[in-house]
């Protein structure tokens, strides 16, 4: 019980891991000297 | 998808022709930094170990040098780093079998060996490198970089480090067998050599790729493991998508710091 909780608590950490990435790939295309918004930027990518 | 077009032409190409190539640069190369780092580190049970251990930083540096005092195009230099990367490596794997003592005590010291001659060879190239225009380049390569990731250099390097690092995430299993011992690893049923190789190949290959696109960064491959061991534990099953994702994500950040920080854009390795 202690070992399936501690690997579920792993990979947690793993999914939030990936989860911090997509929000700050996100953040930091639209950051720049040529700043454009957040949501912009992430339309720009996904169109 | 078909969204609705609310930004300007403008908008667009500083995204998909500037930051989408730059940040996808940034995610490949801290990622496959960091996973050879963490592989390295428990094929050789050594948590002092970098991606750099067998001499593909220096080999590659050598051949971008050599590329950029031969004056060729971007291009060529990144391909001419991959391969003097590989061909140290190369060179580093020829040596144990030479004197027919395959320990990785053997090993790595032979990654010091060809490292310490690759160095050599690269302060050769400095001192007959035109001062103006050359010698800068080559110690701004040196530093590391992504500013100039194209798309295209995606393309071209970013599904080859894809399949190598998924490889490597199918066999992490195998270096925890590994990482036991050899004789240990024998007596549970794992083909030592062979897995020890392809692991060692696997993760030669995503450095060698990560440092012909952006030059030589030091301390992602050394540090992240670590960051990843106090998250997750020694266990390489989740160790290493681990250390992976938080290799990627700090060069990210990094990058992001590096082009923002200053008015002119400070090298990676600062």
């Amino acid at each position: 019980m202690g070992n399936k909780r501690n690997s579920m608590a792993k990979r947690a950490t793993i999914t939030g891991i990936a989860v911090a990435i997509v929000i700050s790939f996100v953040t930091c295309l639209s950051l720049g000297r040529y700043h454009i918004p957040v949501w912009q930027a992430a339309k720009i990518v996904l169109n | 998808m078909n969204l609705e077009v609310t930004w300007t032409e403008q908008m667009a190409s500083v995204i998909l022709d500037i930051r989408l190539p730059r940040l996808a640069g940034a995610f490949l190369v801290g990622g496959a930094l960091s996973l050879s780092g963490a592989t390295y580190q428990g094929l050789f049970k050594n948590p002092l170990v970098s991606p750099d251990l067998l001499g593909v930083s220096s080999g590659a540096c050598v051949g971008a040098s050599l590329a950029i005092l031969l004056n060729r195009t971007s291009l060529e230099i990144q391909l001419a780093a991959l391969v003097m990367g590989l061909l140290a490596v190369f060179f580093t794997i020829t040596i144990p079998k030479f004197f027919r003592n395959p320990s990785n005590l053997m090993l790595v010291l032979a990654g010091i060996i060809v490292s310490g001659f690759m160095s050599a060879i690269l302060g050769i190239i400095k001192y007959v490198a035109d001062l103006e225009s050359q010698l800068a380049s080559i110690v701004f390569w040196t530093m590391g970089s992504l500013a100039s990731v194209k798309g295209q250099d995606i393309l071209l390097v970013g599904p080859v480090m894809l399949v190598v690092a998924l490889i490597l995430i199918l066999i992490r299993w195998r270096i925890n067998l590994l990482s036991l011992g050899d004789s240990e690893a024998k007596s549970l049923g794992v083909n030592v050599p062979r897995s020890r190789g392809l692991a060692i190949v696997c993760a030669t290959i995503l450095t060698a790729c990560a440092v012909c696109l952006c030059g030589t960064i030091g301390w992602v491959g050394l540090i992240m493991p670590h960051l990843g061991r106090l998250l997750v534990g020694e266990d390489n099953r989740y160790l290493m998508p681990a250390s992976a994702l938080l290799g990627a994500l700090f060069m990210i950040i990094v990058d992001t710091i590096a082009r923002n920080l200053t008015g002119s854009e400070i090298p990676l390795s600062i």
